[in-house]
């Protein structure tokens, strides 16, 4: 499931990627820094990749989740967000 | 050599009343608009914005202006929305309004694009009577077509259907992006608008593709007709895939009859293909559809080359579709300024995927135009006929006539078309607005001619400008275009002449062309310097001159009727 995760994270990556300048994209890497002080993106940019990210998961894997709420509430505790702790955070969201 | 004439940037400016970056970021991205600046304006503002016109926004000038709106931007529409059953004519009246801004707007900037107002989707408004007075959707489109026939006027104003953006991905509409970020829009909706306003700003500057060359094969007709002869080819007929090659082929024509040049380029025995051209009964696009062709078994790539020269045209003029994903990719490789759309292995979506392209859109289209392709037939007829004589006889047997008159509003949207899309024999390479060639004619030291070009095989139409700007002593010509249909018999020498004698008729002692080099137009230079009758003075920038007192000669072969 995690590697499923990761290649929706990445294709989101690389819609996102599509609208940045050479210089501020996105590198497709579990240690990529999303959110936080030293994250790739800005406010916007991030909504765009969470909101991919949750496009992607429904075509890929067929579950409705709001991964936006989950980047959220984990940056309402840790000041950085990355590829793999996003990866993890939906892993257990789609767990039963 | 001269250097390129630098570079000036671009501009576009983005108005909306929501969050238009993603637009930008789309905009920023693509390597053709690498040479404009994208300026974003605060969301919310469209209003002031469009009212304002001395807003500092404006202070510099734009070249493009792109206004977004939703339709909640007309009150009434929103109160509509609200179920306050706001009357069609007050809504319509607000339209109007919004285009009397837009069309200010237009006076301001050279291009305004303006996409058309959408709703979701998924809204099913009121139901079954949303289409009754009364409706959402009834209103939307009362107010798209208000707006489309209001602005349809303005020349540099483009209203695009942006419905369509919306209709190419399912979360085109997204609530989400809306709560979180104020855009209404999914990434595709802006990727798909990105291609659209790409896509005019290619017509605009003259970038708009102008030829097609298809191969025939298994994209013209079905199976191998070197193999199963004409009769057998999978075309028309009670079949899916016939059905659908014939479709294909109307489609083509009806791409040709606005303008572009539909060529062939096949792998193939010439006499057996074009047989089956001449003689299959479901045949479209019969042998005078094609303004030339390359039928042998030699590269593709080298017969493309050698068809665009035949053709008087550019490589990155081109556009080539096969269905052979080798061949495709050869002729990219080898030739990279020809498009090779990526093409469907399915032929059931071949009329689809020639109706996606946007690589043909132009910002008018003119009877010249329309007639192109014959224009092009009857020049392939001329070059078959010419060996048997001399140069000299065949130009006289063509019994050429040239009408010039003056630029009119008759004219105006021909002759600016024509500055703005030739590349080969063209001066200066100045692209102008309608609005703007017009208000540069009507200064008293400027004039600007139309040359229409006739022979005894076909009307060419307006192929041809002239125009001069004189001040005191010096007159100097600054734009000389010709289309490269009628190249190479003397009416270019008919264009000197009238730059001449309006050079005369002022009492000028100095009357000059200075050539700007481009990448394309290196004939307008050759015809200068070997047969123009001026003569290079200085440069660079390179600057010929007529040799006065000299008299000017009109060819002999040519008849000249000067009308107005």
């Amino acid at each position: 499931m995690l590697d499923a995760i990761t290649e929706c994270v990445f294709r989101a990556i690389d819609r996102v990627n599509e609208l940045l300048p050479p210089g501020e994209q996105v590198s497709k890497s579990a240690s990529s820094i999303l959110a936080g002080p030293a994250g790739a993106l800005d406010s916007m940019g991030l909504i765009n990749l969470l909101l991919e990210v949750e496009s992607q998961i429904a075509s890929a894997l067929h579950r409705q989740i709001s991964v936006v709420d989950l980047a959220t509430a984990h940056l309402a505790t840790d000041a950085s967000l990355d590829v793999q702790r996003l990866v993890q955070l939906i892993d257990a969201a789609l767990k039963p | 050599m001269n250097a390129l004439p630098e570079l000036t940037r671009s501009r576009c400016v983005l108005l909306s009343d929501f969050n238009v970056r993603n637009l930008a970021g789309y905009l920023r991205r693509d390597a053709a608009l690498s040479n404009w600046d994208v300026q974003e304006t605060d969301f919310g503002q469209v209003m002031p914005l469009l009212l304002d016109a001395t807003h500092e926004v404006w202070q510099r000038p734009g070249d493009l202006a792109v206004v977004w709106t939703l339709p909640q931007v007309l009150q009434s529409y929103e109160e509509l929305l609200d179920g306050h059953g706001a009357g069609l004519d007050r809504i319509l009246s607000e339209v109007d309004d919004f285009a009397g801004l837009v069309a200010g707007l237009a006076t301001r900037v050279r291009t305004v694009l303006v996409p058309t107002w959408t709703q979701d989707p998924s809204s099913r408004g009121l139901g079954v009577l949303d289409l009754r007075p009364g409706g959402h959707a009834h209103a939307l489109l009362r107010m798209n077509q208000r707006l489309a026939d209001r602005l349809a006027e303005h020349s540099n104003v483009f209203v695009v259907d942006a419905s369509r953006w919306l209709r190419l991905d399912k979360d085109s509409v997204s609530p989400k992006h809306w709560y979180f970020s104020k855009t209404p829009f999914g990434l595709s909706v802006f990727s798909q608008a990105a291609q659209e306003i790409r896509a005019l700003v290619d017509a605009v500057e003259g970038r708009a593709k102008k030829l097609l060359i298809l191969d025939l094969d298994n994209t013209l007709w079905g199976g191998i007709v070197g193999d199963c002869g004409w009769p057998n080819i999978g075309l028309g007929g009670h079949d899916a895939a016939g059905e659908a090659y014939k479709d294909f082929q109307r489609a083509l024509k009806s791409l040709q009859r606005r303008g572009i040049i539909l060529g062939l380029v096949s792998k193939n025995d010439e006499k057996v293909a074009l047989e089956a051209i001449d003689r299959h009964p479901e045949m479209v696009l019969r042998r005078d559809d094609f303004a030339g062709w390359r039928i042998n078994w030699e590269d593709k790539a080298t017969n493309i080359l050698e068809l665009v020269r035949e053709l008087n045209l550019g490589a990155d003029a081109a556009v080539f579709i096969d269905d052979n994903p080798a061949e495709r990719g050869r002729v990219a490789a080898a030739v990279p300024q020809i498009f090779v759309p990526s093409w469907p292995t399915d032929p059931l979506e071949y009329r689809r995927a020639l109706e996606a392209l946007s690589c043909f859109d132009t910002v008018s289209i003119s009877e010249e135009d329309r007639n192109r392709t014959r224009s092009y037939v009857a020049q392939r007829r001329l070059a078959n006929e010419r060996p048997a004589v001399s140069l000299r006889e065949w130009l006289t047997s063509l019994d050429l006539e040239v009408e010039v008159r003056p630029l009119s509003g008759e004219n105006l949207r021909r002759v600016a078309q024509l500055l703005n899309k030739t590349n080969q024999m063209n001066l200066s390479t100045r692209r102008l607005t309608e609005q703007e060639l017009l208000a540069w004619s009507t200064q008293e030291s400027n004039r600007v001619w139309a040359v229409s070009v006739k022979d005894r095989y076909a009307d060419h139409g307006i192929t041809g400008i002239v125009s001069t700007a004189c001040s005191g002593p010096d007159c100097s010509i600054v734009d000389f275009i010709l289309s490269c249909r009628v190249f190479g018999r003397d009416v270019e020498s008919v264009m000197v002449c009238l730059a001449v004698e309006e050079a005369q008729r002022r009492g000028a002692t100095r009357l000059s062309a200075t050539y700007l080099k481009t990448e394309k137009n290196a004939p307008t230079l050759e015809f200068f310097e070997k047969r123009s009758g001026l003569v290079l003075a200085e440069g660079p920038p390179t600057t010929f001159e007529w040799p006065f007192p000299k008299e000017r000669v009109v060819p002999p072969h040519i008849r000249v009727r000067v009308v107005g």
